[in-house]
């Protein structure tokens, strides 16, 4: 008898739950000024995923409040009130409607909507003569424009507007390259080519980073898309074709010293000088890039110069070692690396 | 060994079944109940413990201890919240992170999860097939130990300061050789794999006792549902262990023999070990639920006095189309594993991820296909015939 009181007590406290569960929602869509959202989409592939976001919960939710409401009338029926209830006669009938007809529909419309988004997601990009390569490293991302001669890193600059192709693949181990406004996931696997197409509505920075899991730095490990309007697109590539320009000022041309016999050169490359490793992000432009370490400081000489004394302090793991330059020397890098524009 | 009349309480040698047994003579004095207490006793003392062989022993500890990792994942799960409580928090260093969230989604997937419903399995599976015993014993503490064991060798990886540090998931390359040199890789693949071995044998043991030692009349379709959910979820945990096992095995060369079964720049295929591990990974969701839902449908039927009727009554047989919808909720996820796969699929073929949607798309495949060697071939054949799908 008391369960039964307390049952029929019900309704008030099961609406409950239904309510915070909206007012937790409401609060997560508070959550989009401060980290990029699949639910805030910028392109046209976002978009669409998005819209199939919006109606899979439209959906869910709707099965749910279903669900809800014939759970909450079976704990509201009396006990007793009706013998013959303990096997309705339209049992079966529910069971077939309820539990193969109504799945097979609901999934079914669900299957087709998937479908049809993938298959627009698919649709090459108008243009493929600007071809983004971007490969993916421990804990950083080498970003090569094919055909434009142009290395960069952590840093994809696109035109506003108009489709750029993306191929993407791994040097080492497997990352997903995901900028969540832009479009969805996509792995990079060593040994293979995945390709995808970038768009943006808007100029504009969108926040991108990595989504599988690959290895002790991978929460650091991101990027940022930025797409311009087609003069300063053009600009941009025009002056990062330019090879690195000989300093004319005596500190700088000192930290060149330095850059080229600090053993910088074994990792990095700067073009124009004899500097030509590969292991590192290229740095011919490095001091016209908005972040660093991958995306996780501003790009200021505050930052720069603690990076280049210690990496393993803001970024322990990364493959970057210590450096044992003197306080005069890091001076002189750290005015030649600011002329690398 | 024969206990005589005049001993109250004989003490049999061993306990559990499965030993050819002369039964006592029944006298007036010795109460049958009694005496087959005795026959049925584990044998006593603290050398006893450890020799227990009966069901019920035995799957409350196989239980118990399943508690006991999901109480240590249960600690470092606290202590990743405690780390997640505010942006850019020093309480962990991104590598101990690393091998706690590691250790913590390893240990409740292969030593809690599975390990709990299979000790549950054995528990309750004679009272529900109405017999004594598991047709078994000592393949169930085989399974025990090996599990506890297993679970161990996992555990000590602190001791080394080796712990595993690439995701429950240990995707290569990042879980090879050349990303993960050291141990830690090694106590996970042997350590889940010691402990698999246990959860194999369990589930041999519960497919076994349900398959021949059901009381007479009872059918499989008279089954109680409960029975008919740790059926399918033994034959599922067969297959997809197996599976990883030899995943398992294939890394464990690879990164201690020199074999390039998962290494890209000679040929090998990383998607190979997702696969592998998928085609364990996407069932086990299912080897947890299964049981659950087994266990509602009985809880309800048997406790909800509106269904207590007719047929509806405490372990009412199970039906065809109950049996038919637990069936088919494990046969499906075998079938649609590359779902996890679906963000690492090839660019301009993209009609390929759509079939993922499909669960038996096989034209991504090729990808990796290409340079193929043929005892990747083989393996994938292997796979694909086990499972029922049709190699691209």
């Amino acid at each position: 008898m008391n369960e039964r009181k307390a049952t029929t007590g019900a309704p008030g406290a099961a609406l409950f739950p239904i309510l915070a569960g909206l007012l937790a929602g409401v609060l997560l869509v508070g959550c989009q000024s401060y980290s990029p959202s699949v639910i805030a989409p910028q392109g046209p592939a976002a978009a669409r995923i998005a819209d199939l976001w919006w109606i899979l919960l439209a959906v869910g939710s709707a099965i749910f409040v279903l669900v809800m409401a014939i759970l909450l009338t079976a704990l509201l029926r009396r006990r007793g009130d009706d013998d013959t209830l303990a096997r309705p006669p339209s049992s079966s009938r529910m069971i077939i409607l309820g539990g193969i007809v109504m799945p097979l529909v609901v999934l079914s419309g669900v299957l087709a909507l998937t479908v049809n988004t993938l298959l627009a997601l698919s649709t090459p990009a108008e243009s493929e003569e600007n071809i983004v390569e971007v490969v993916g490293h421990q804990f950083w991302w080498e970003v090569r424009y094919l055909g434009h001669n142009i290395v960069t890193a952590n840093e994809i600059h696109i035109p506003a507007g108009r489709p750029v192709q993306v191929r993407l693949t791994s040097h080492d181990v497997i990352h997903s390259f995901w900028v969540p406004e832009l479009h969805g996931k996509l792995d990079m696997i060593p040994g293979q080519t995945n390709s995808f197409w970038l768009q943006a509505d808007n100029p504009g920075e969108y926040k991108g980073l990595c989504a599988e899991f690959c290895g002790v730095q991978h929460a650091k490990m991101n990027l940022l898309v930025i797409a311009q309007a087609e003069d300063d697109y053009a600009t941009w590539l025009t002056q990062q074709q330019q090879p690195a320009r000989v300093p004319a000022e005596p500190l700088a041309q000192r930290g060149l010293e330095v850059f080229l016999s600090a053993g910088c050169v074994e990792c990095h490359t700067v073009r124009g000088t004899d500097a030509t490793g590969s292991l590192g992000p290229e740095l011919t432009h490095v001091a016209s890039r908005r972040t660093l370490g991958a995306g996780i400081m501003p790009n200021n000489r505050g930052n720069l110069g603690g990076w280049i004394a210690d990496p393993q302090q803001m970024k322990p793991g990364n493959l970057m070692p210590s450096s044992s330059l003197s306080s005069e020397e890091l001076q002189a890098l750290l005015a030649y690396v600011e002329t690398l524009r | 060994m024969e206990s005589t009349a005049t001993t109250p309480r004989p003490q049999p040698r061993q306990g559990g079944a499965g030993a050819p047994r002369v039964v006592p003579e029944l006298t007036p004095d010795t109460p049958v109940e009694e005496r087959l207490e005795a026959l049925w006793a584990d044998p006593p003392g603290f050398i006893g413990w450890f020799r227990a062989l009966q069901n019920d022993a035995l799957g409350g500890r196989i239980m118990l201890t399943a508690f006991t990792f999901f109480l240590l994942a249960g600690i470092m799960a606290l202590l990743m919240r405690l780390q997640l409580v505010s942006a850019e928090n020093t309480f962990l260093d991104p590598q101990v992170y690393n091998g706690l969230f590691t250790m913590h989604g390893s240990t409740m997937m292969f030593l809690f999860a599975v390990p709990m419903l299979e000790g549950f399995a054995i528990y309750l599976l004679p009272l529900l097939l109405g017999n004594r015993e598991m047709p078994f014993p000592r393949l169930g503490v085989f399974s025990f130990f090996t599990f506890a064991m297993g679970g161990i060798l996992f555990f000590s990886s602190f001791l080394f300061s080796a712990v595993p540090d690439t995701g429950w998931f240990a995707y290569v390359p990042l879980s090879g050789p050349h990303f993960s040199p050291g141990l830690a890789l090694d106590f996970w693949l042997l350590g889940l794999g010691v402990a698999e071995i246990g959860a194999i044998a369990a589930g041999i043991e519960i497919i076994i006792a349900i398959m021949i030692m059901r009381a007479p009349g009872m059918t499989l379709s008279r089954m109680p549902i409960l029975a008919w959910a740790f059926l399918i979820t033994a034959f599922a945990i067969l297959f997809a262990f197996m599976t990883l096992l030899i995943g398992s095995m294939m890394l464990e060369l690879d990164r201690k023999f020199g074999t390039h079964f998962f290494d890209p720049t000679a040929g090998g295929s990383p998607l190979l070990w997702q696969h592998l591990f998928w085609v364990f990974g996407h069932p086990e969701v299912y080897i947890q639920f299964i049981p659950a839902a087994g266990m509602v449908s009985m809880i309800i039927s048997g406790r909800c006095p509106d269904f207590r009727m007719a047929d509806h009554d405490l372990g009412r047989p199970s039906r065809l189309e109950d049996a038919l919808s637990v069936c088919h909720g494990l046969l499906l996820p075998f079938c649609s594993w590359r779902n996890h796969r679906c963000h690492g699929r090839r660019g301009p073929t993209r009609l390929a991820s759509a079939r993922f949607v499909f669960c038996r798309s096989s034209l991504s495949l090729r990808s990796d296909r290409r340079r193929d060697f043929s005892y990747l071939r083989g393996t994938e054949l292997l796979v694909a015939q086990v499972y029922g799908q049709a190699p691209g």
